[in-house]
């Protein structure tokens, strides 16, 4: 057998790990990459529609709600299905870490990264839905921004689903409470209303949390003159980098335990 | 060439540590075919996997080189989820091969199995034999130094087990196995050295009717 280095044998165990994950996702159906887009464009919808029966106006700074709803709630999309996805991604892929070169961080990563991947490209639809539908200038005013907005909420979500995957493994019961966390987190996030659009008195809370910011900065790369002051880039980034330390450092200390169990 | 440091492998149980090596300081004979004996719960099995890199040393090292095959005949291998071809090409994947190479294999592993219709449905859907021959048939598609198997006579009926015995002979002389066996006839025949473990401890013996015999008096007789 031919000797490969290092980088080789990541790429290959990459990429087959990322050509199963397609597989078992969206292998069993017609156009199966397209239902795991419509997942969250449903919810856009739903949601649209909604809350156009319970507000009258629907928009905020001119832009429309399915758009600025949209780019919000995608923004946490990333954070919550990575999250989330992290939970099962040892566990589905349990028969294949016989193969030495094929660890858990790699299922967890590669699985991270195709949310990732799905979400982009829900992303990308709605920047032509938007342009085609609404009118409305939807590509963003800042691409090289949002890249970094969403790098930086992807650091900090694969560190936490490299926590929630030894969790879903060595502490069951355990995951289910992230999925219950999950749902306030969603309404405290930004995603409904931006932060200028809330009490001020409780703006003080509010701003701890980073996904507000990432929501909102994410917006800020998207509309331009949006009024995202206030929020920090810079915040989030603080929170991911410690996180994504620490998931490493919480798998490394349990990647024997995750395999023995 | 597998060498064993210092190694120590325990499972905590409410009573303490519950040893199956300790210290463990041993190097395995390099191109020649030894055979594994034990009493059940004697660490055979975790051995193995230890070997394959998929199961850790509480403490200690073992270092390996040349390329090393994934234990045969224990659980894992496959995902239940996957068909028998995906499953296949998840192994051909990740050892670097490029779209004309997979092929190659591809053929070979159906042929070799025999699963028929059966390589297009999930694993999950196979009889413990089929799996077997499908993890058997994707580990001889590729030419391993050292293959490691944990009884082969786990690999489907009389028929496979000698179709297989015959693909590891054909590999002779470039690939060389660790094989985990009770049956005396297969180690005196396959085997050319035999390690024995008892009480957390290694012994090997270079001859094998030396080693069948300790093995009756001294270990079976506790």
């Amino acid at each position: 057998m031919q000797f490969r280095n290092s980088w080789q044998i990541q790429r290959a165990v990459f990429l087959a790990l990322f050509i199963r994950e397609l597989k078992t996702r969206f292998g069993k159906y017609r156009l199966g990459f397209f239902w795991a887009m419509i997942e969250p464009i449903v919810h856009i919808l739903v949601l649209t529609i909604l809350f156009s029966l319970l507000r009258d106006r629907g928009d905020f700074y001119g832009i429309p709600f399915p758009l600025f709803f949209g780019v919000g709630v995608l923004a946490f999309f990333i954070f919550q299905k990575i999250v989330t996805g992290g939970i099962n991604s040892i566990s589905a892929n349990l028969g294949l870490f016989a193969y030495r070169q094929v660890k858990p961080f790699d299922a967890i990563v590669v699985r991270a990264f195709l949310e990732l991947l799905i979400i982009c490209l829900v992303m990308a639809f709605l920047t032509w839905l938007g342009a085609w539908f609404f009118d409305f200038e939807t590509f963003p005013h800042a691409p090289l921004f949002i890249l970094l907005v969403i790098i930086i909420l992807f650091i900090f979500s694969l560190g936490l689903a490299l926590m929630t995957s030894v969790i879903g493994v060595r502490y069951p019961e355990a995951a289910q409470l992230i999925n219950m966390f999950m749902r306030p987190l969603y309404f405290l996030s930004g995603i409904f209303f931006p932060l200028k659009a809330m009490p001020e008195d409780y703006h003080v809370y509010l701003l701890w949390n980073p996904l507000l910011h990432g929501v909102e900065q994410l917006r800020a790369g998207w509309f331009s003159d949006y009024p995202a002051d206030g929020t920090n880039i810079f915040y989030l980034f603080l929170w991911a980098l410690p996180i994504f330390f620490f998931g490493l450092a919480f798998y490394r200390n349990n990647r024997t335990r995750v395999l023995m169990s | 060439m597998i060498e064993l440091n210092n190694v120590s492998k325990y499972y905590p149980t409410p009573k303490g540590r519950k040893y199956v090596f300790k210290n463990l300081n041993f190097s395995l004979p390099e191109k020649c075919n030894i055979g594994v004996l034990g009493l059940n719960g004697s660490g055979k099995s975790t051995l193995l996997r230890m070997i394959a890199g998929t199961d850790y040393p509480n403490q200690g090292q073992i270092n390996v080189t040349g390329s090393i095959s994934w234990p045969l005949g224990l659980a894992g291998g496959t995902q239940g989820s996957m068909t028998g071809r995906e499953n296949a090409e998840f192994v051909s994947r990740i050892h670097g091969d490029n779209l004309a190479q997979m092929n190659e294999r591809l053929e070979y592993i159906l042929n070799f199995s025999e699963l028929g219709d059966y390589f297009n449905m999930p694993v999950k859907s196979y009889s413990s034999g089929m799996r077997s021959r499908l993890l058997f048939g994707i580990s001889m598609a590729f030419d391993f130094d050292v293959y490691l198997i944990d009884e082969i006579t786990a690999v489907g009926d009389i028929r496979f087990r000698k179709k297989s015995q015959q693909a590891l002979h054909d590999k002779r002389g470039y690939s060389n196995y660790i094989m985990v066996s009770h049956n005396v006839n297969d180690l005196i025949q396959e085997c050319d050295q035999l390690l024995i473990l008892n009480k957390g401890k290694i012994q090997l013996f270079s001859d094998i009717r030396e080693g069948l015999q300790f093995y009756k008096e001294v270990v079976q007789l506790k």
